[in-house]
C-alpha cells in the first residue's frame, strides 16, 4: 500500500490536493466493506468532509463488487484486483482494476453500459430509468445492473474504461470535481 | 387490490406469522432491521449497513413476510433508514422491488429518512418516480429544529 499526501487546504478545496491510495486486494467480498470503510476514513480526513468520504467510498465499493462479480478469477495468475484513489488537483479518480484476457467481450460489454448511461439528457435520468426497469422486472431477478448508474448519479462521476492489454487488468475508473 | 391475508392463510397461521413479524428482527450481516407493529402499523427501523453479495436472497422472503402480516387496507409498512449508514445498489434493487410489490397489492408504503446525511436525500429524492396519486407510497424527510 502506498499512500502518498500532499495537503494544502481543507475541507472540499479548490486548492491543488495530490494523493494516492493504491492497495492490491483478493477478490474475497468481505474486502469490499474493508477497503469501504477504509476510503471513506482516508477521504473524510484529507478533505475534512465527511460526506464526500461517504461518496468517493460509496463509488469504490459500486466499482469492487463488479470487480469481484466479472472479474476472470478462474485462471491461477488472477489473484487480486486493484484498488487506486488518486487525488488530482480538482478532482479524485477511483480507479478499480480486475482481470480480465485480451479480447474479452466483457470490455465491449462495459463500454456499451456507459455509452447507453451517457446517452440520457443526465446521469439522474440514467438513473431513474434504471429503477423503472428494476422495478418492472419480475421477482427473482438478481442482477440489478444499477451500480455503474448510481456511481454517475449519486456519485456525480464520469466513468470510463480501459482496458491494459500487457497487464490484462481491466480498469473502470470514476472520477468526481472536488469543486462544488 | 388489497388483500388481507385471512384470504391466504387460515386464523391459527396469520396469527402465527403476526407473532413472528410482530417480535422478530432481522438480522444479516451487517444489517439489522428492527420490526415493531401495532395495530395500523408495521415500522422497520433500518441500521447498519446492507452490503451482502445477494441480499435479495433473505430481504424479499423477509420483506414478503411483513407484507403478508398487514392485517388490514389502513395498516402502513413503515421504513424508517435514518440510522442506516450505507446499502449497496443490490439492496436498492430489492428495495425498488418491494415499492412495486406493495402498491400491486394495494398496500400502504412509507419511507422515511433523514435529509442531513446528503446520501439520503440523493438517493430518495429520485424515488418521487414512485409516488402515484394514489398516495399508496410516500417519502417523508424527517425535521430537524
Amino acid at each position: 500500500m502506498t499512500t502518498e499526501i500532499a495537503r494544502d487546504g481543507a475541507g472540499v478545496s479548490p486548492r491543488p490536493l495530490r494523493f494516492l491510495l493504491q492497495v492490491p486486494v483478493g477478490p474475497e467480498w468481505r474486502n469490499i466493506e474493508l477497503l469501504r470503510s477504509a476510503v471513506l476514513n482516508c477521504l473524510a480526513a484529507v478533505f475534512d468532509d465527511l460526506e464526500f468520504g461517504k461518496l468517493v467510498a460509496m463509488v469504490t465499493s459500486e466499482l469492487m463488487e463488479n470487480a469481484i462479480k466479472y472479474g476472470e478469477w478462474s485462471r491461477a495468475e488472477a489473484s487480486h484486483l486493484m484498488v487506486i484513489v488518486r487525488g488530482m488537483n480538482g478532482s479524485v479518480e477511483i480507479d478499480v482494476a480486475n482481470p480480465v484476457p485480451r479480447g474479452s467481450p466483457k470490455v465491449a460489454a462495459l463500454e456499451a453500459m456507459i455509452r447507453a448511461i451517457d446517452s440520457y439528457p443526465s446521469p439522474r435520468e440514467a438513473y431513474l430509468a434504471r429503477l423503472l426497469t428494476i422495478s418492472e422486472r419480475p421477482t427473482g431477478s438478481s442482477v440489478s445492473k444499477l451500480g455503474l448508474a448510481r456511481i454517475a448519479y449519486e456519485g456525480r462521476c464520469r466513468l470510463e474504461v480501459r482496458m491494459d492489454d500487457a497487464a490484462e487488468m481491466l480498469h473502470v475508473v470514476a472520477t468526481v470535481e472536488t469543486r462544488p | 387490490m388489497y388483500t388481507p391475508i385471512v384470504a391466504r392463510a387460515d386464523g391459527a397461521r396469520a396469527f402465527a406469522f403476526f407473532l413472528r413479524v410482530a417480535m422478530q428482527s432481522l438480522v444479516f450481516g451487517e444489517l439489522k432491521i428492527e420490526v415493531t407493529r401495532s395495530r395500523d402499523t408495521i415500522q422497520l427501523d433500518w441500521k447498519g449497513r446492507s452490503n451482502h453479495r445477494n441480499p435479495e436472497t433473505v430481504l424479499m422472503p423477509f420483506l414478503a413476510q411483513v407484507t403478508a402480516a398487514v392485517g388490514h387496507p389502513e395498516c402502513v409498512v413503515k421504513m424508517h433508514f435514518e440510522a442506516l449508514e450505507f446499502f449497496n445498489s443490490s439492496t436498492i434493487a430489492v428495495i425498488i422491488k418491494y415499492v412495486k410489490d406493495v402498491r400491486d397489492k394495494g398496500v400502504k408504503l412509507v419511507f422515511v429518512f433523514d435529509p442531513r446525511h446528503k446520501w439520503q436525500k440523493i438517493f430518495f429524492d429520485a424515488l418521487w418516480i414512485f409516488q402515484k396519486e394514489d398516495g399508496l407510497f410516500q417519502i417523508q424527510p424527517i425535521a430537524h429544529p
